[in-house]
């Protein structure tokens, strides 16, 4: 790729700005207007692969919400036009990722954020799980904050610890004189 | 054994639990969500998940597993603890037992609790609360006081020297402190004794009695007490005339003026209340008259090296939807004085009357946000009878607490939503 023109400066004029993209090898040229309001500086496309082989093209804006992505930009920016792997994270969990960071880029009140996130974590068990683990890879804290407190929500529904290892699946590996003791003392159980 | 049944905690209302998805331990890549050999759930992602539990579920999730165990250990560092409120009931007349049941509020899960007590505390006279974490029950033959979590624990030691009625009382580091009140039989009625509580046996001293100006209001009603770490302070309600005191030294500081003036000069308030919340020291004020109050605001009170130079920030006033409903359904009632309980980043404020809504706020970043009244108001006044009087307090409740509580039998069930 190459950038046919491109405004290097940061003023607060209109400025316009060509790409030239390939695509399944054909070109496609985008005009692109950008309001001076918005940005001050151009916006760069950030390419993302995922652990199946996909690639994914964002606005910096959004991948930047990632802290991973963000050091990686820092370090090193050769790469940029490779595209990012990213080992850990499947497609269908990153394009939910993705469209949570475009969220959270927008405008919209924090009323309007607290909603559309009460909606967003209304997924079964696996994905809330594969988005945690995305999200602790990526470093996106917001996203991190909110699933994990939708699992403690979930936790905190259950009545006593034979329902929570009923509702997720855990084996319990004390052995009855290590529960008996668990409750007697008030120690912990690892020492 | 049986013992332990009984502090078992029992949730009384909770949604079915979600159906469990299979798919979740199938081992695509190992993203087997908390179970299986190769958790990709890790220690530490679960010790933030668990950081986020209230308190009593942190309970239950200790008793999950071995894993499980060790990150509730860990998850206890990044644990925010947020103060529960606490109302307690004791019989008016003797013999002065404090109530079997308490109702208690936890901020992190926005619900009530009721306690239990097998071994409820017998007084001889009435309990107060001070500076949201004391309660103390004063009378002629013992003092008695409690500073844990739950105030279980009660101690007894003989009673100061002067006798008085209504005194302010505080505890300051390890200094007991009682001050003033309504003396029949002492010349001094603005005298001050303390006691050395880390001492055995320890005896009443006095020491520099309280300043004049406080000659006529010297006891609790008029006086609003905030303790620090290392000092008292105590404000007279209405005129906002305060002082502090110094354990360390035994002596009493200048007079200080808590009335925070606006762009014009003038102070608004008419009655305030203060206390130490965290390492900040809070005033509560309402504003406009008392037979027309405006509402309710608060600032943090920092002071320099002059005592003079007292600056007033502001940190947030109360919004009138809980104004109003502090003041509860007898709004033409003036509102003559608020309590306040300002513990760690939580304060909750209600009309000293013991009528109307509790009010609570949490302080973010200096400010106070998260206003709400607290739900099922009627699990605190309306819950006692006439032949009962009602205490309220505040404190910081750790996981250490709540075990301590669970083996000295106190138990738990949550309040179901009215």
């Amino acid at each position: 790729f190459h950038f046919l023109s491109r405004s290097q400066s940061n003023s607060l004029t209109t400025t316009r700005v060509l790409y030239k993209e390939i695509h399944n090898s054909t070109a496609h040229y985008f005009f692109r207007r950008i309001s001076s309001l918005k940005l001050t500086k151009m916006s760069k496309k950030i390419v993302l692969k995922t652990s199946d082989g996909e690639s994914f093209e964002i606005d910096d804006s959004i991948a930047l919400q990632s802290e991973t992505i963000a050091h990686l930009i820092g370090d090193d920016s050769a790469s940029t036009s490779n595209g990012f792997p990213l080992a850990n994270v499947t497609s269908n969990v990153l394009s939910t990722v993705i469209e949570y960071c475009k969220k959270h880029a927008s405008v919209a009140s924090e009323e309007e954020l607290k909603k559309w996130d009460a909606e967003f974590v209304k997924v079964d068990d696996s994905t809330i799980f594969d988005l945690i683990l995305a999200a602790n890879y990526l470093n996106i804290s917001g996203l991190l904050d909110l699933t994990c407190q939708t699992v403690a929500d979930k936790i905190a529904a259950c009545k006593d610890a034979d329902e929570i290892r009923a509702t997720f699946d855990i084996e319990n590996d004390f052995t009855p004189e290590e529960e008996e003791e668990l409750r007697r003392e008030n120690q912990w159980s690892f020492q | 054994s049986c013992n332990y049944v009984v502090s078992l905690y029992i949730k009384t209302f909770r949604p079915i639990a979600p159906a469990l998805s299979k798919t979740m331990m199938e081992n695509k890549n190992n993203n087997g969500g908390f179970g299986g050999e190769e958790s990709s759930i890790d220690g530490d992602i679960l010790a933030s998940i668990l950081s986020k539990l209230p308190l009593l579920d942190l309970d239950s999730a200790c008793h999950v597993s071995k894993s499980w165990n060790r990150a509730v250990f860990f998850s206890l560092r990044r644990l925010k603890t947020m103060p529960w409120l606490f109302v307690y009931r004791q019989r008016r007349l003797p013999p002065c037992t404090m109530a079997a049941k308490a109702m208690a509020y936890d901020p992190k899960s926005d619900k009530w609790i009721e306690l239990i007590t097998a071994s409820p505390v017998e007084h001889v006279a009435a309990a107060r609360s001070s500076h949201s974490t004391l309660l103390y029950a004063l009378s002629p033959t013992k003092f008695s006081f409690s500073v844990d979590a739950f105030h279980l624990n009660w101690r007894h030691v003989v009673p100061p020297r002067v006798w008085r009625i209504d005194p302010i009382v505080a505890v300051v580091g390890k200094s007991l402190i009682v001050a003033g009140g309504v003396c029949v039989f002492e010349d001094d009625k603005l005298a001050v004794e303390f006691l050395d509580i880390e001492i055995g046996g320890g005896v009443w001293e006095r020491c520099e009695s309280m300043p004049d100006f406080l000659w006529n209001s010297a006891s609790s009603t008029w006086l609003s007490v905030a303790a620090s770490s290392e000092k008292m302070y105590v404000t007279e309600k209405r005129s906002g005339m305060a002082c502090s005191f110094d354990p360390e030294t035994r002596s009493w500081t200048e007079l200080l003026d808590l009335s925070p003036v606006d762009e014009y000069g003038e102070c608004k308030l008419y009655s305030r209340v203060i206390g130490s919340a965290g390492n900040r020291l809070i005033m509560a004020g309402i504003t406009g008259k008392d037979y027309n109050p405006t509402g309710i605001e608060l600032w943090e009170i920092v002071s320099s090296e002059s005592p003079m130079n007292l600056k007033f920030e502001s940190i947030g006033s109360m919004p009138k939807a809980c104004f109003d409903k502090l003041r509860g359904v007898d709004s033409d009632w003036p509102l003559t004085s608020i309590a306040l309980n300002a513990v760690g980043d939580m304060v909750y404020v209600h009309n000293a009357t013991e009528t109307g809504e509790i009010v609570a706020a949490e302080i973010e970043e200096g400010k106070l946000c998260k206003w709400r009244t607290l739900r099922n108001a009627d699990a605190t006044w309306n819950r006692s009878d006439a032949g009962e009087r009602v205490i309220v307090a505040c404190s910081n409740v750790s996981f250490s607490d709540l075990k301590s509580a669970f083996k000295d039998n106190l138990s738990f069930s949550v309040v179901s939503r009215i």
